[in-house]
């Protein structure tokens, strides 16, 4: 379908179209019921028992997977893979079959040239753990022959383009809560380049450790707000605290508009901009006022050749950390500037908690369906959107998107000083 | 060959493991005299797994070149049956 030395491809035909989508979240195996779950206001956030002894400190909220990778996967495909790669391949099936490939092996037929970019967040870290109990437990020669595939942040990418045959390259972008962002932003560069007919792009995490819940606990960075779990995880809200740590995926087929069109392929939306910064301020804290985010929001506005009047939605990163929510929120008004009133802002982590390295890719899937179905999901747990935001956020009911041409922008920032911001169209 | 009760039974446990360790195969796919590497496409990384299952299942060792000799199933219940002292499932 696209020989090896074809002329380039005019530019409009190098546009990057989405054509297939999957998630795996606290709210569902799969695209439709965790979209339906998250219009109706489910919430996903719940006590998790590790079965540890209970304690003042391992108390833990958490917003475990609605569905276990393992039981869609084949005993001996789950037993070869880390948690966050199983969660990948059961999205990435959903996504290829979503795009007209139920067999995936069937996507690097006819010569199509595929690729795989999936991004991770704190990667194979519970396999990592549980092999070094082995080593110390029972010694080195009971530590599994896998320990090093599955400790590696490209595993999920490579299981993921084991699946789909892809010999364009595979990719693993590693910027923390980012990377499944950043993963979209690579894929999108390969399709301009003309390196790929179609990528598989977005994250994985499955960190659902007491180690990293401790860990994410000793920064001062979780809710605290334990005897309230549907309300913990609230983005915007006046009264949010921090975070609340989740798992999943989301994947998104991202093709080129030519081959999309070749094959008479069904497009959900336009994948069109892309920004990427970095505050270069601090680790683990965002800088004040959000100038990173701001410019990534910036960079990618221009690079769709977009005005931020054409922005009717955004898919914002807020984690419901006080620091954090209120960076992204002066990034945004300083953006849209006068026009922010306009925006539908919609903060979703209420519901799938903060999935670290896949949240970028899964409200970039959330982004899609929104312009999509012409609908800003709503936030299940928010009460009262803090005076010192000032946004237009979506409460506790969706809300219709304007008629006409819609475009949208999904944020992330990541420890590290990562902002990545995608800029989305629908499919006219 | 004839086999004893104990070695068809570690036979069977040995095909579950297999099955277990390599992708897309079913115990029943697994003949007793099934080539590991040419007839069930195990790979060396999934023999590695395969030996560290059953060493994790009888807590034994198999040393690396006992290991390269066992190229059926039946050849690895027969190692077992030699190498463990109380056949797995005996309650004597």
């Amino acid at each position: 379908m696209s020989p090896r030395h074809a002329a380039a491809p005019a530019p409009e035909e190098r546009a990057a179209v989405v054509t297939g989508l999957g998630l795996t979240t606290a709210l569902g195996g799969d695209v439709p019921t965790t979209w339906r779950a998250l219009l109706d206001g489910v919430c996903g956030v719940e006590r998790v028992d590790f079965g540890e002894p209970a304690g003042p400190a391992q108390v833990y909220l958490a917003a475990p997977a609605a569905v276990d990778p393992r039981t869609v996967l084949s005993s001996a495909k789950a037993a070869h893979c880390d948690r966050s790669a199983q969660f990948a391949l059961v999205a990435a099936r959903e996504a290829v079959r979503d795009a007209g490939f139920p067999d995936p092996s069937a996507l690097a037929g006819n010569g199509s040239r595929v690729a795989v970019v999936v991004g991770v967040g704190l990667g194979g870290l519970t396999s990592v753990l549980e092999q070094n109990h082995r080593l110390r437990t029972q010694g080195a020669g009971r530590v599994s022959p896998r320990t090093i595939p599955v400790m590696l942040p490209n595993h999920p990418a490579a299981e993921v383009g084991l699946l789909v045959g892809a010999k364009a390259g595979v990719h693993a972008p590693v910027s923390a809560c980012d990377a499944g962002a950043e993963a979209l932003a690579q894929a999108l560069g390969m399709i301009r380049d003309g390196r790929a007919d179609i990528v598989v792009a977005g994250g994985t995490e499955a960190a659902l450790h007491p180690l990293a819940l401790a860990g994410f606990a000793r920064l001062k960075a979780l809710s605290r707000r334990h005897d309230d779990p549907k309300g913990a995880s609230r983005p915007f809200d006046a009264d949010r605290d921090g975070f609340v740590m989740g798992e999943g995926a989301g994947m998104l087929v991202v093709e080129s508009a030519a081959h999309a069109a070749a094959r008479g392929a069904r497009v959900h939306g336009r994948l069109t901009g892309a920004g990427i910064t970095n505050d270069s301020h601090h680790v683990a804290q965002p800088a004040p006022g959000g100038p990173g985010c701001a410019a990534a929001v910036d960079a990618a506005l221009r690079d769709a050749g977009l005005v931020p009047e054409q922005i009717q939605h955004v898919n914002a990163h807020a984690t419901a950390t006080p620091l954090g929510d209120l960076g992204e929120a002066q990034a945004l008004h300083s953006v849209f500037a006068k026009g922010v009133d306009d925006v539908t802002v919609s903060a979703t982590k209420g519901a799938f908690g903060h999935t670290l390295g896949a949240a970028g890719a899964i409200e970039a899937v959330l982004t899609v369906l929104a312009l999509r179905d012409r609908t800003a999901p709503p936030a299940c747990s928010l009460e009262r959107v803090d005076p010192e935001i000032g946004l237009k956020v979506v409460g506790r009911d969706p809300a219709a998107l304007p008629c006409g041409p819609l475009a949208a922008v999904s944020t992330s920032m990541g420890f590290g000083g990562h902002n990545v911001a995608l800029a989305f169209a629908d499919a006219s | 060959m004839p086999s004893t009760a104990d070695e068809r039974q570690l036979l069977d446990e040995v095909r579950d493991l297999l099955a277990a360790t390599v992708e897309d195969l079913t115990a029943e796919e697994i003949g007793p005299d099934s080539s590991l590497q040419d007839d069930l496409g195990v790979d060396s990384l999934a023999r590695l797994e395969l030996v560290a299952a059953i060493e994790d299942r009888w807590q034994i060792e198999v040393p690396q070149e006992q290991a390269d000799r066992l190229t059926t199933v039946r050849q690895i219940a027969a190692h077992l049956a030699e190498a463990v002292a109380a056949p797995a499932g005996g309650t004597a």
